[in-house]
């Protein structure tokens, strides 16, 4: 159902519904994964331009509501942690590459 | 972003067997940002990714147990860091302070490892230093020591003791009284450390401006001052009484002088007895009885002057008091000192130059709290104001009533006491104060004089009624010198007066003397 879910008012109700069934019930170790990969996907949650309809959430309302479902279940914690520093590196190398891509741009030798 | 602020999110909500599993995974990716990063938001995050994890890991457990979970991972942290340290002091020696500051401040318990294993470390590293440089590096990071523990006060969970379980209060009550025992221990040898670093700078001011050491000892004594219930009565008056020596060497580097002045001015706002016992009276015996005769000697002695006298009224001014009454009795305390003064200084001739630094400080202070306002209990609504008891004092110096009309005090020869420029003074304190916003219809002492059997001199100033006769105040057609300067003083009151509802009918009076005044001074020109 969440595989190709991309309106913001769907997904709003989506990962409340990933937290709520997170912290109620208990799963197997696969049903954790299952459920992680499907919510973990959307992150970091970004959109195109602000919603005009203030009925429809904003990014950082979804973003709080994501961030709620990777902290709902000890479950989630090994893999919220790995993911999170494969990504602390990652962006951290394409931070650099895109400051020093600029540099090269702007002919600053400094960089 | 969102990256630290899932981890440290995670850490926060995760239990302690799910933090414990990831700890070290964690520390090995956050640590070379810390120790190796440009980006000092990054830094900071990680940083905060750590203080989350450690608070995480803290539970209940035996102390002397090495494998609970926060104490492997603390010392983990811990020793990575010293090896770091020792390979390469100088690059490594800040980082690893910031990491232990943000590990000490998680909890009572992480405070405890982390000040048993690094003081002794640092001391150390201080001992083996003679270089000025060095030493302030040492200090800079041991400065994170104290910083974190002046914080944790600031971290209550007595506050919120009632709602953990049972196991869970005992161990955080126990942890903290050892924290405190514990800092205790250190006491005697981080005074020692940094009294010293102060010492040697007074006796080699030149010191001060090569390194940062004096800033970093200056900012330790202040942590240390901070500590509650930590040092002696007279350890503390010895730190202030370095603080005000410090403060007032003008051969020491500037910044030095104000954090020391910055210190006092906490102090102060600790303590208001501190200011008046201490601190004012320190500085006040400093000042001359009066200016030399020789212009050289005067010369160095104004520049004394104005360094002592700037440096109450920073230290006033940047004390910031929970309550307006203590606002007011600083204030006053301040304002009183340096009336007392002018009087001495009145005594003798040629002292302009002087009274006018000390009645400069008035106007000084109102510049630097322009938007400082206290705010009174409800019982205890000051009938002048926050400034009404020396500015009136003031007034009682300057003004004399003489005869027919008020004038400018003299002398027993007949010669004025106060110039221009003096009134000029008095006058500018005057308005700040009536334009300050502390200062309201209710308040303001020139609307709610004192009751007094002699007619107040400010007041007066307005009088339409004669003194020992006729009005003559506001005519200025007959007037001497000194009437004029007077009159001077009434328009910076006027000048002070807000507009507001309530001061209308003071507007109006005053508007029917000086129309009187100035429709008689337009016939005289015709």
């Amino acid at each position: 159902m969440a595989v190709l879910e991309k309106n913001p008012s769907c997904l709003r109700e989506l990962f409340k519904i990933y937290e709520n069934i997170s912290k109620e019930w208990e799963f197997s170790a696969d049903d954790y994964k299952m459920i992680f990969e499907s919510y973990s996907r959307y992150f970091p949650v970004s959109m195109r331009e602000a919603p005009p309809d203030p009925s429809i959430p904003s990014t950082s309302e979804l973003a709080d509501l994501l961030l709620k479902c990777f902290i709902s279940n000890d479950g989630y914690s090994a893999m919220t942690f790995n993911a999170m520093i494969e990504r602390l590196d990652v962006d951290s190398a394409n931070t650099k590459v895109d400051t020093t891509t600029l540099c090269s741009l702007a002919r600053i030798e400094e960089c | 972003m969102a990256v630290f602020k899932t981890l440290e999110s995670g850490a926060k909500a995760y239990s302690v067997t799910a933090n414990s599993e990831s700890a070290s995974k964690i520390w090995d990716s956050l640590k070379f940002e810390i120790w190796n990063g440009d980006n000092d938001i990054f830094i900071q995050s990680s940083l905060n990714v750590l203080t989350a994890l450690a608070a995480s890991l803290d539970e209940p457990c035996d102390i002397l147990n090495k494998e609970a979970s926060l104490h492997k991972f603390v010392i983990t942290c811990l020793g990575e860091c010293k090896t770091r340290i020792l390979d390469k002091e100088k690059t490594y020696l800040s980082s690893c302070g910031r990491i232990f500051h943000a590990i000490a401040t998680a909890s009572y318990h992480a405070f405890c490892l982390v000040s048993k294993f690094a003081i002794p470390v640092f001391d150390t590293l201080w001992q083996s230093h003679n270089d000025g440089i060095e030493k302030a590096r040492v200090l800079e990071a041991l400065n994170y020591i104290l910083e974190a523990r002046v914080q944790i006060e600031e971290f209550r969970p007595f506050e919120n003791l009632a709602q953990l379980g049972e196991d869970n209060q005992r161990w955080t009550k126990s942890n903290r009284d050892r924290m405190i025992v514990t800092f205790k221990g250190f006491r005697g040898r981080l005074l020692e450390i940094y009294e010293n670093d102060v010492r040697d700078l007074l006796t080699h001011p030149g010191l001060s401006n090569e390194s940062e050491n004096g800033l970093f000892a200056i900012t330790g004594l202040g942590s240390l001052l901070a500590v509650p219930n930590y040092l002696e009565e007279s350890e503390r008056s010895m730190i202030i009484r370095l603080f005000i020596e410090v403060s007032l060497d003008q051969r020491l580097n500037v910044a030095v002088c104000a954090a020391s002045s910055d210190n006092l001015a906490h102090v102060t706002t600790q303590s208001q007895q501190a200011l008046r016992k201490v601190i004012l009276p320190s500085i006040m015996e400093r000042l001359p009885q009066k200016l030399s005769s020789d212009s050289q000697l005067q010369q160095s002695e104004i520049v004394s002057i104005s360094a002592y006298i700037t440096s109450i009224v920073r230290i006033v001014a940047k004390a910031s008091p929970l309550s307006g009454d203590d606002r007011k009795l600083n204030f006053a305390s301040m304002q009183q000192s340096l009336v007392d003064k002018i009087g001495e200084v009145l005594q003798f001739k040629d002292q302009a130059k002087y009274y006018h630094l000390l009645l400069a400080a008035g106007p000084l202070w109102f510049e630097w709290t322009e938007d400082a306002r206290g705010d009174y209990s409800d019982s205890e609504v000051p009938t002048q104001g926050d400034f009404g008891g020396p500015i009136v004092e003031l007034f009682r110096k300057v003004v004399q009533v003489k005869g027919e009309y008020i004038g400018i005090a003299c002398d027993q020869a007949g010669v004025m006491k106060f110039d221009q420029q003096s009134i000029q003074l008095v006058g500018q304190y005057a308005m700040y104060a009536l334009r300050h916003t502390s200062t309201n219809s209710s308040n303001s002492f020139l609307l709610n004089p004192e009751p007094v059997t002699v007619q107040s001199p400010i007041w007066t100033l307005f009088s339409s009624q004669g003194l020992d006769g006729p009005t003559t105040q506001p005519d200025l057609r007959f007037a001497s010198s000194d009437k004029w300067l007077a009159n001077v003083l009434s328009m910076y009151l006027l000048a002070g007066v807000k507009k507001a509802v309530g001061y209308f009918l003071m507007i109006q009076l005053t508007f029917t003397n000086f129309t009187r005044t100035s429709n008689s001074f337009e016939r005289s020109l015709m």
